[in-house]
């Protein structure tokens, strides 16, 4: 239980009165429990985390880097892929995501342009496609949304079959009206922020897992984190 | 020992854990909303208290660092004249973020505290700084006009701020710390500032 420091807002409030002493009492809370606030709100109680990692190594990433990086990460421990996707897609959808049994392939910036495609099965047999739309600096394009949904449509017929994700660093004006519009209304929100706290999360916390530590790492400080 | 300080807990925690100072610098940022993105209305609570947790971290570098201030720098520049607080904030040629220790602090997650002193038309910035992954070490700068003293005999060279950082460090994780390895520094780079002046004398406004 924290308690406010008293004295000192009273010696705040009464500093032009000379006769009020400065108390040198200060705030009472107790940081380790308050820490705990900190760890839970970043999902830092693990081992390994990605903010415990060196931050800024690499110079200014571009977003086809991040794209290929992402598709990388997904597929560079054949054993992980599909837990490393599965922690991805809760990441992005919560209790709302699917379970995956497999992952049949996954494109990064390929001719559709899409920036990054999972296709893959779920556990019920279900062929379902998670599309991620990518944004470092640069906004979303009037039609691209509409374009990249007729193109999943084309192979995933059914809107139970489709995932569809902008990660920006902030939801900005203009993405906010392009989400509206009716022909984008499957498309979703992330920010680099939370998806990538929440992609940690979901994670498993031993040793094959600090693979994810540098890339997550960058991507945080190239989105605007500190 | 006269030169002992308590390192609090919280400061310890900044500097030494990565996750502890990313996270607490986001939440300090108060002007970056990204930080409530993606929360539910039963996690608003837990982000208001880690908030909390995340100022009582900065507050409590700055309340260390005016103690550890007094104990490595104090008494040494009686012989200059000491800025006021409002002299040294309000003014547009010092920077802000490396004055008033619970404000901000630089990109590379450093904490600082600095004040500014001044000789005719010399300005003396004397500084303590908490290095992430490091400890304590003190800055110093000290100029007239365009023309800055070289403390080359405690320093390798200034930094991209212009200041000199000796390599001395003194570590925050024990408490208490002892301070006087950068009181003795400290002293050094007084003498050297003031040898440069008293040999290179010239008008004083």
């Amino acid at each position: 239980m924290t308690s406010v420091d008293l004295e000192a807002l009273r010696w705040f409030d009464g500093r032009t009165d000379p006769l009020v002493g400065l108390a040198d009492t200060w705030p009472v809370v107790d940081w380790s429990t308050e820490r705990l606030e900190i760890e839970a709100a970043y999902a830092l109680g693990r081992r390994h985390h990605f903010l415990n990692h060196h931050p800024g190594l690499l110079p200014r990433l571009r977003e086809w880097q991040v794209t290929k990086a992402l598709k990388a990460l997904l597929l560079v421990n054949p054993s992980r892929t599909v837990e490393r996707c599965q922690a991805l897609v809760f990441a992005l959808a919560g209790s709302d995501a699917p379970l995956l049994k497999s992952v049949v392939r996954i494109i990064a910036d390929d001719t559709t342009r899409m920036d990054l495609a999972v296709h893959c099965k779920g556990i019920d047999g279900s062929q379902l496609c998670i599309v991620l739309e990518v944004k470092l600096d640069a906004e979303l394009s009037d039609n691209q949304l509409a374009k990249y949904h007729g193109e999943v449509v084309r192979h995933y017929p059914n809107k139970c079959q489709r995932y569809l994700w902008v990660v920006a660093p902030r939801e900005t004006k203009r993405t906010r009206t392009i989400l509206q519009r009716p022909e984008n209304e499957e498309w979703r929100f992330k920010s680099w922020r939370a998806l990538l706290i929440e992609w940690q999360r979901a994670l498993r916390d031993d040793e094959a897992e600090t693979e994810v530590l540098s890339l997550f790492s960058e991507i945080w400080s190239r989105t605007g984190g500190k | 020992m006269a030169n002992d300080v308590d390192v609090p807990a919280s400061l310890t925690a900044f500097v030494y854990e990565g996750g502890i100072r990313r996270a607490t610098r986001e939440l300090f940022d108060l002007s970056d909303k990204r930080v409530l993105e993606g929360l539910d209305w039963r996690e608003i609570k837990r982000f208001y208290r880690a908030q909390m947790a995340a100022r009582q971290c900065v507050s409590e570098w700055a309340i260390f660092a005016t103690d550890a201030w007094e104990l490595i720098w104090g008494g040494l520049l009686d012989h200059w004249i000491a800025l006021t607080p409002d002299e040294q904030i309000g003014n547009p040629d010092y920077d802000a973020s490396l004055s008033l220790a619970s404000l901000t602090e630089p990109d590379d997650g450093s904490l600082w505290f600095g004040r500014v002193f001044r000789r005719g038309s010399r300005v003396f910035y004397a500084a303590i700084c908490a290095f992430p992954a490091a400890g304590l070490k003190i800055k110093v700068s000290c100029e007239s006009g365009s023309k800055s003293i070289k403390f080359t005999e405690i320093a390798e060279g200034p930094d991209d701020t212009g200041n000199w950082a000796p390599s001395v460090v003194v570590p925050l994780d024990v408490s208490p710390t002892d301070l006087q390895a950068l009181r003795t520094v400290a002293q050094r780079a007084v003498e050297i500032a003031d040898r440069e002046i008293t040999s290179k004398p010239h008008r004083e406004k």
